[in-house]
C-alpha cells in the first residue's frame, strides 16, 4: 500500500516538476497561420477555368490592412500551386485584385465592400474575407473563428458566377454555404 | 504487447522540434478545419481546461452514430447508461441509477429545463428536435458543479441547438425502415430583416413496436413537431434569440392497473397522448469587461396516460452577470425564479393528493474563477442557494482546482455538494397496488410531507492528456457519498372502507457509496481514420440505515452495468463516401434480470452531390433482438435498419 502510494506521488512530482519546468510557448498555432493554411488549400481545392492561362506565378493578393503580417509570406515560402511559385502581393486597389487569382479582403475595407466586389464582377478571382456578413454581401468564402477554431461559411452562387469550381471535399466543411 | 503498443505510439506521432512552428500546410483540410487556435480573449471555455468529466457529442457524432432520437445519441458517452425499455421509453442513467424516469441528472434544452418536477425526472420520449440543427449536447457526468441547477446530481445534459443563421436554406430529409417505420425532417432558414435571421421547422415519425414474447405489440408510437428559432444582433453586439416548439404526439402503453372494485388487478393497453409546446426567449448584453444575460421561457407538458394525466405549466426568468475582478479573476452569478403548476388526475388507486399544486423556486448563485498561476493553475469556487416550498433552503457548494502544466495535459479535481429536492411523487403521491386480483388487498406507496432532498458528496479528479499530435487520452474518477437516499418503509396495515391496505412509506432511509470512473482514447490513424474508445466503471454500494425497513436498495444498485465498453470508427472513403461503425458491450443487470450484451451499429453513407447524401444505417445488427432493462414482460429491441436522404438546397 506504501509503496503504491509512494509510486502515485513520484508520478506526481515529475509530471508537476516538468510542467513547470517547461519554457512557456504555445505550439496552438494563431488564428492568421490556420487562416494562411486555409488559403493555400482553397487554392488546391477550386478549379479555374482557364489554367493554362494563368501568368507565371499563382497569385494570392492582400487588399487593404494586412492581419497576417509576415505568416502569409512564412506560410508560403516555397510552395507551388498548379506548377507556378505563390507569389503574395499587397495591393491598394480592387483593379488589381483582378489579376490575381485569390484576394483576401482585409475587413478594413468593410465599408467599401459592395465596390469592390463589382469591380470583381466577370473577373475568376476567389474572394476570402473576415467580416462576418462577407458571404451576405456577396463574398465567395468569410474566415469565421468560433469557440477557438477557424471555419468558413461558402457563397456558392458567387463561386459559380466567377465560373470556378469548387470540390464538394471543401463545400462539405464550410460552415454555413449559401447558395 | 508492450512493443505492439509503443510502435503504434509512434505512428500516431509526428516528429516536430519543440521550437518550429507547426507546418499547417502539410495537414488535410478537415484537420485544419479541427485546429484550435491561442485566442486572446476566452469567453467560451475550451473544453481540455473544464475542471469536469465533460464530454461534447457534435453535430457530426450525431450524424456519424445515425442517431434518430437524443437518447440514442447519448449512447456515445461513457458513463452514460441508456437502456431502452420499448420502443418509446429510455431509461437514462449516469454514473449509477438508471431509471425510466431519469432522476437525478439535469437535462436542458438551450436553457430550458426538461425536467419535470412531477418525479424528478424526465420524458426523454417528447424532448426532440431536427437533429441536424443541433450545434452541440455538452454531457457532464458527476454534479457538475453550481454554474447548474440543483437536481444535477449524477449529470447534466445541455443540448445546445445551432444559431438561426447557421441554419439557412432548405434542409429536407426522409427515411423508412424496419423500426424507424418512417420519419421526415423538414427546416428552411432565411433572414430575418437586416441583422437577424430565422429557422422554421416541422418533422413527423412514426416507431414500430419492439419484440414481445407474447406478440403483443403495444408499443408502437408517432409524433409530430414544429418550431422556429430567430436570432437577433442589435444595437452594439446585443443578442436576442426567441424560439418556440409545439409537439403532438400518441405512444402505445401497456400498465398493470388497480382498481378498488372488482377485479381489482387488471392490465389495460391504451393511448399515451403526449403534447406540448414551449417559448424561450434570451437576451445577451455584453458590456466592457461584463456580460449581462436574461432568460426568461414558458413551458406547458400534457400526458393523458391510461392510469394517469397531468397538464403542467411552468414559467421561469434566470438573470446571469458575469464580470471580471482583476486581470485574472472572472465571477458569474445569477439570480433565477421558477413556478411550475401542475394538475393532475387518474384512476382512483393513482392520486397526488392535493390534486393540484403550484411550486415556486428560487435560486441563487455565485462562481468565481481565479487564476492562481497565469494559465497554469485555476480555481473555481461557488455555490447554488435554492429555496423550495418543501425543503426550505438548499445549498450546494463546490470547488474545483485545473492545473494545466503545458498545452497538452491538464489535471483537475473537485469537491461538490449536490441535492436532489423532492418531488410531488416523494411528498403527495398515494399509489394503491392490488396484490391480488381476486381481493380488495393492496400495497399502497404513500408520500411523505416530511421527505428530504437526497444529498451527494461528490469527489472526482481527472487527467487529460495528448501524449502525441494524434492521440489524446482522458480519464475521470469519482468517489461519492451518498445520504438521504429515497427508501421506502412499511407501515401498519389499515382497514379503509372495506380495503385492507399495507402502508409503505418514502422516507431517506438509504445511504452509500459509489465509485468508479470513465476512460476515452481518441486516435486520428490518418486523416480519413479516426478510432474512439470509451470504457466505464461502476461500483454502487447501498444500504439500509438501522431501523429501516427497506427492501429496495439492492434493485437500486443493479439496475446500472458495473462495466461497459464502446469502440467507434470513422472512416471517409474517396468519392465522398462515409463508413460508421460503433461496437458497444453493457455489462449484466442483476437487479433488472438483463445479460451483458454486444451489439453493433453501422452506417454508410454517400454524398452523391453537395445537395444530396444518400444513407443506410443499421442498429443492433448482430442479434434479432435482445435485452435492455428488465420489466414485468420482458421487451426486446429488435435489429433495425433505415435508409435516409438528405437534401440542401
Amino acid at each position: 500500500m506504501v509503496r503504491v502510494g509512494r509510486t502515485v506521488v513520484a508520478l506526481g512530482m515529475t509530471m508537476v516538476l516538468t510542467g513547470l519546468a517547461e519554457p512557456v510557448e504555445a505550439p496552438r498555432p494563431t488564428e492568421y497561420e490556420v487562416k494562411a493554411a486555409f488559403l493555400y488549400n482553397f487554392a488546391k481545392f477550386v478549379k479555374w477555368p482557364d489554367e493554362k492561362g494563368l501568368g507565371a506565378t499563382f497569385v494570392i493578393a492582400v487588399l487593404g490592412e494586412d492581419p497576417f503580417g509576415g505568416v502569409l509570406d512564412r506560410t508560403l515560402a516555397g510552395k507551388t500551386i498548379l506548377d507556378r511559385k505563390v507569389e503574395v502581393r499587397r495591393i491598394g486597389s480592387p483593379e488589381a485584385g483582378s489579376r490575381a487569382q485569390i484576394l483576401f479582403v482585409g475587413s478594413s475595407e468593410k465599408v467599401r465592400l459592395a465596390e469592390i466586389l463589382k469591380a470583381l464582377q466577370g473577373s475568376t478571382v476567389l474572394t476570402v474575407g473576415e467580416t462576418e456578413d462577407f458571404t451576405d454581401r456577396g463574398g465567395m468564402i468569410a474566415f469565421r473563428l468560433r469557440n477557438d477554431v477557424v471555419r468558413f461559411d461558402i457563397n456558392l452562387d458567387q463561386v459559380e458566377r466567377a465560373r470556378l469550381k469548387m470540390s464538394s471535399q471543401l463545400i462539405r466543411l464550410a460552415q454555413r454555404v449559401i447558395s | 504487447m508492450g512493443a505492439l503498443w509503443s510502435s503504434a505510439l509512434v505512428g500516431l506521432s509526428t516528429s516536430q522540434a519543440a521550437d518550429e512552428r507547426p507546418d499547417l500546410t502539410s495537414i488535410s483540410l478537415e484537420e485544419l478545419a479541427q485546429t484550435k487556435v491561442t485566442s486572446v480573449s476566452k469567453t467560451e471555455e475550451p473544453q481540455f481546461r473544464t475542471p469536469a468529466a465533460i464530454q461534447v457529442i457534435t453535430a457530426e457524432d450525431i450524424r456519424r452514430a445515425g442517431a434518430t432520437s437524443i437518447p440514442e445519441a447519448l449512447r456515445l458517452v461513457p458513463g452514460v447508461h441508456v437502456a431502452r425499455l420499448n420502443s418509446s421509453q429510455w431509461g437514462i442513467g449516469i454514473r449509477g441509477f438508471t431509471s425510466r424516469l431519469s432522476r437525478s441528472q439535469l437535462a436542458l434544452m438551450d436553457g430550458r429545463s426538461l425536467y419535470t418536477p412531477l418525479f424528478a425526472g424526465v420524458y426523454w420520449e417528447v424532448q426532440d428536435t431536427v437533429l441536424e440543427d443541433i450545434e452541440r449536447i455538452e454531457v457532464v457526468r458527476g454534479p457538475g458543479g453550481t454554474l447548474w441547477g440543483a437536481n444535477a446530481v449524477n449529470g447534466i445534459v445541455n443540448v445546445i441547438t445551432k444559431e438561426a443563421r447557421d441554419t439557412q436554406g432548405l434542409l429536407l430529409s426522409a427515411g423508412a425502415g424496419n423500426e424507424d417505420r418512417a420519419f421526415v425532417n423538414a427546416r428552411y432558414g432565411g433572414k430575418a430583416g437586416e441583422s437577424g435571421h430565422y429557422r422554421a421547422y416541422a418533422k413527423y415519425f412514426k416507431r414500430d413496436a419492439a419484440y414481445h414474447p407474447d406478440g403483443d405489440d403495444f408499443d408502437a408510437w408517432h409524433l409530430a413537431q414544429g418550431g422556429f428559432r430567430t436570432d437577433w444582433t442589435l444595437a452594439g453586439k446585443e443578442h436576442l434569440t426567441v424560439q418556440a416548439d409545439l409537439y403532438s404526439g400518441k405512444t402505445g402503453e401497456r400498465t398493470t392497473l388497480s382498481y378498488y372494485e372488482a377485479p381489482y388487478l387488471r392490465v389495460v393497453e391504451g393511448d399515451g397522448r403526449l403534447s406540448g409546446g414551449n417559448l424561450t426567449a434570451r437576451w445577451d448584453h455584453p458590456m466592457k469587461g461584463s456580460a449581462l444575460t436574461v432568460l426568461a421561457y414558458y413551458d406547458r407538458t400534457r400526458r393523458v396516460e391510461p392510469n394517469f394525466h397531468e397538464t403542467r405549466d411552468t414559467f421561469d426568468l434566470d438573470l446571469q452577470y458575469r464580470t471580471s475582478l482583476g486581470e485574472r479573476n472572472t465571477l458569474v452569478s445569477g439570480l433565477g425564479y421558477r413556478a411550475s403548476s401542475g394538475r393532475t388526475g387518474g384512476i382512483e388507486s393513482v392520486a397526488f393528493v392535493p390534486a393540484d399544486r403550484t411550486d415556486h423556486i428560487f435560486s441563487a448563485f455565485v462562481h468565481d474563477e481565479i487564476g492562481l498561476v497565469k494559465d497554469r493553475l485555476k480555481l473555481s469556487l461557488g455555490t447554488k442557494l435554492e429555496r423550495n416550498q418543501y425543503t426550505g433552503f438548499e445549498i450546494q457548494p463546490s470547488g474545483r482546482l485545473v492545473f494545466t502544466p503545458g498545452p497538452r495535459q491538464a489535471l483537475w479535481a473537485s469537491v461538490t455538494r449536490a441535492v436532489r429536492t423532492p418531488s410531488r411523487l416523494e411528498r403527495d403521491l398515494f399509489l394503491s397496488f392490488a396484490l391480488t386480483p381476486a381481493a380488495p388487498l393492496f400495497a399502497r406507496i404513500e408520500g411523505n410531507a416530511g421527505f428530504e432532498s437526497e444529498k451527494t458528496l461528490a469527489y472526482e479528479a481527472g487527467y487529460r492528456v495528448q501524449p502525441a499530435d494524434r492521440l489524446s487520452l482522458e480519464v475521470s474518477l469519482f468517489h461519492d457519498r451518498l445520504t438521504d437516499l429515497s427508501s421506502l418503509e412499511s407501515g401498519s396495515p389499515v382497514k379503509e372502507d372495506g380495503r385492507q391496505l399495507f402502508p409503505v412509506v418514502l422516507a431517506n432511509q438509504l445511504r452509500g457509496r459509489s465509485s468508479g470512473g470513465e476512460l476515452t482514447a481518441i486516435a486520428h490513424f490518418s486523416p480519413s481514420w479516426v478510432l474512439r474508445g470509451g470504457y466505464s466503471y461502476l461500483s454502487l454500494d447501498l444500504e439500509a440505515a438501522p431501523g429501516s425497513t427497506d427492501t429496495t436498495s439492492v434493485s437500486a444498485e443493479g439496475a446500472s452495468p458495473r462495466n461497459a465498453a464502446r469502440l467507434q470508427s470513422t472512416w471517409r472513403l474517396p468519392r465522398d463516401v462515409d463508413v460508421d461503425i460503433g461496437l458497444r458491450w453493457v455489462d449484466h443487470l442483476p437487479a433488472q434480470k438483463v445479460p451483458a450484451y454486444t451489439a453493433l451499429d453501422a452506417r454508410v453513407s454517400w454524398l452523391v452531390v453537395p445537395r444530396l447524401e444518400l444513407a443506410v444505417v443499421g442498429h443492433d445488427l448482430l442479434h434479432a433482438r435482445h435485452l435492455e432493462f428488465g420489466g414485468t414482460i420482458p421487451i426486446e429491441i429488435e435489429r433495425s435498419v433505415y435508409g435516409e436522404a438528405r437534401l440542401r438546397w
